[in-house]
């Protein structure tokens, strides 16, 4: 047991063990209670028993509790009347009270002058908590052992944190999360670094960081600015290829934070490192897939407008003498009709006729090509207007009735709509039934999906099911050319023209009744 | 030439065509002597040295296809476009077989009168003709004739 004058000098010796300056202290023998020291150390017993958070105690040289402050009896739910003169041993679990370990840190203690540890610690109701405990050895001038001061706090819920954290951080396989020294030397690896980089935490810990650098990287310096921005900024972010232990590279991505201590001095890294190899392949991949689009649309590019010169010379140079041929056999005909042998007067007939059908063949063909390669930029087209200007221009005094409704608008490329309604209004009037006048008659109605179908109906021969398939194709013919005249191209245009504005056509026909053509169009937003 | 009748210059490379256009002009009855060359090289020498004479007969139409050797339908109508003599506001009407938007626009920008696409049938050729007659022979007074006749 402590006299009184012990325990002032303890007192005084537990002040400077927080500081941690001093492993030991050396007491004082003053005992003069009006000295500036009793002063002092009044003042500040006063301060070790207003600590709430920390239990700080005394022990005498062979371990029985000698004080007590208030953060002792908040830990460890002891009154100083219950635990001083207790042995400090009651705070042990059992097993290690079996192993003797109170008697080992005092000794240690002793010896060295401190004893720092962590571990489980009882309560007085027998609960655990997790302890930091400090054990600091207290003698006279002399040397003398006069006892130990000990400070213990409860560090659970930072264990419990601190675990929590390290399964997390251990359970992620996808991130290579470990963390350097400040000189960028390992110091912890988790399951996710060892499956992307092939070390296991023995086999690296220890090892500097540049490791996992490619040479030629390495030996740039790259390691180092790395440290050396993430120190500076705070943060460095950036892609690369490293080097796993087999020697094979990935494209990774990192994330390197420095690690500061309280007094914001660098203590280390943590780095977070993701195997990004099949994203970075993909994206090559992806790149170089555009650059090969790129050229395959320049070479497109390049042959549409070779064709579209083709074609230009097309219209002009072909079509110049056919236009002469047309021309001179009607020359012939009006200015030396009379002075020709019967019958010369046929064959200029049918020359005239060839040239004709062989002009609107090549137009019909340039027109058909133009659709494959040019622009339709869509505009909105108010149905019934157009229709109008169609049958105006090309049908008029013709039984061609447009039954659509004024609001019905549809969103397409105005020329080429009006050449499809010509195309199919002047089909519906030519295949006519022999001895029946054609009546042709255009509807329009939305369908449920944002198209508008627009229906030209006739009452003409039809078509037999087995030809409707090879109507819209160029070329095709059902019919003799003596018959009903035509291209062959008319519905090829039709089929094209309506596909590139976003639509589509067919037909529906029976044979000695009639068809009905139709073509389906985005429907147009009211204007 | 007739004294006093008006003069239609046909610059026209195509021999078929020129024949054909001047038939045309022919049964239709327009009121010019027709002057026919064959390249925008001879129509800009044609043309300077008519400005250059005193009295100079300047054409009351022309009448030019766009295609043309050595010097094309366009450079000429710019040629003309550029003249600082009364050259410059003579009527010019292009005579085309090419129906594109880009020929058509550049004609008018560079100041044509009119851009007529070469009809495919002598039927729909006479009738252009017949149009064209009436249009700058009779309903449109030229000043320039106007005031020799």
């Amino acid at each position: 047991m402590f006299s009184d004058a012990d325990e002032t000098r303890l007192t005084s010796a537990v002040r400077t063990t927080p500081s941690g300056k001093h492993m030991a202290t050396r007491v004082s023998t003053a005992t003069n209670a009006s000295s500036p020291e009793l002063q002092h150390e009044r003042i500040f017993r006063i301060m070790v028993e207003s600590v709430r958070d920390y239990a700080i105690f005394l022990l005498d040289p062979t371990g029985v509790v000698a004080s007590w402050n208030p953060g002792a009896e908040r830990l460890k739910l002891y009154t100083a009347d219950e635990i001083i003169g207790q042995h400090f041993s009651v705070f042990y679990p059992q097993k290690e009270i079996a192993d003797r370990k109170p008697d080992y840190e005092l000794k240690v203690a002793a010896q060295v002058g401190r004893f720092e540890d962590e571990g489980w610690r009882i309560r007085k109701d027998g609960s655990r908590f997790w302890a930091n405990v400090v054990i600091t050895r207290i003698t006279d001038e002399h040397g003398k052992l006069l006892g130990f001061g000990k400070i213990t706090r409860d560090l659970t819920e930072r264990r419990a944190a601190e675990q929590r954290y390290r399964l997390l951080v251990d359970s992620v396989h996808d991130y290579s999360i470990f963390s350097l020294d400040a000189e960028g030397y390992v110091t912890s690896w988790n399951s996710g670094a060892q499956r992307i980089k092939g070390y296991t935490a023995e086999e690296i810990v220890g090892r500097h960081f540049s490791t996992f650098y490619t040479p030629e990287d390495a030996e740039a310096g790259m390691p180092e600015r790395v440290l050396k921005t993430a120190r500076e900024t705070g943060h460095f972010e950036g892609e690369g290829w490293r080097v796993r232990k087999d020697g094979t590279r990935f494209w990774s991505s990192i994330v390197v934070t420095p690690i500061l201590d309280g007094d914001a001095r660098l203590v280390g890294f943590s780095k977070v490192t993701r195997d990004i190899t099949d994203r970075k392949k993909l994206m090559d991949e992806l790149e170089r897939h555009t650059e090969e689009l790129e050229i395959q649309v320049a070479e497109r590019e390049r042959a549409n407008a070779e064709l579209e010169a083709f074609s230009y010379s097309v219209s002009h140079d072909l079509r110049a003498p056919l236009r002469a041929i047309e021309g001179f056999a009607s020359a012939l005909r009006e200015d030396y009709g009379q002075k020709l042998e019967p019958g010369a007067d046929e064959y200029l007939q049918q020359i005239i006729k060839a040239s004709t059908r062989m002009n609107r063949l090549v137009r019909d063909l340039l027109e058909y090509g133009r659709l494959g390669r040019i622009e339709l930029p869509a505009t909105r087209i108010p149905l019934l207007p157009l229709l109008h200007r169609v049958i105006q221009e090309n049908f008029s005094g013709q039984n061609v009735v447009p039954e659509v409704p004024e609001s019905i608008a549809v969103m397409g490329h105005e020329p080429t709509l009006a050449q499809i309604f010509v195309n199919l209004i002047s089909n519906a009037i030519k295949f006519q039934q022999p001895g029946v006048p054609p009546e042709v008659r255009i509807t329009a109605l939305h369908s449920s999906d944002g198209l508008v179908r627009i229906s030209v109906i006739d009452n003409g021969i039809g078509i037999r099911p087995d030809h409707l398939a090879r109507l819209f194709k160029v070329f095709e013919r059902l019919h003799g050319i003596e018959q009903y005249p035509g291209t062959g191209i008319g519905l090829a245009i039709v089929k094209r023209g309506s596909e590139r504005m976003g639509g589509r056509c067919g037909v529906e026909s029976k044979a000695g009744v009639g068809s009905t053509f139709w073509v389906e169009l985005p429907q147009a937003s009211q204007s | 030439m007739k004294e006093n009748e008006p003069m239609l210059l046909l610059v026209e490379d195509d021999p078929a065509d020129a024949v054909l256009i001047q038939r045309s002009i022919q049964k239709v009855g327009i009121p010019a002597q027709v002057v026919h060359l064959k390249d925008g090289d001879e129509a800009v020498a044609y043309l300077s040295a008519e400005t250059s004479k005193s009295g100079a007969s300047l054409p009351w139409l022309i009448l030019m296809d766009l295609k043309l050797p050595r010097r094309s339908g366009l450079e000429v109508l710019q040629w003309i476009r550029e003249q600082k003599s009364d050259i410059s506001r003579v009527p010019v009407i292009m005579l085309s077989s090419s129906h594109h938007s880009v020929d058509i626009q550049r004609a008018y920008q560079y100041g044509v009168n009119s851009y007529l696409v070469k009809p495919e049938t002598t039927d729909a050729l006479l009738s252009m003709m017949t149009v064209l007659k009436t249009y700058w022979f009779y309903n449109n007074q030229n000043p320039q004739v106007a005031s020799r006749q």
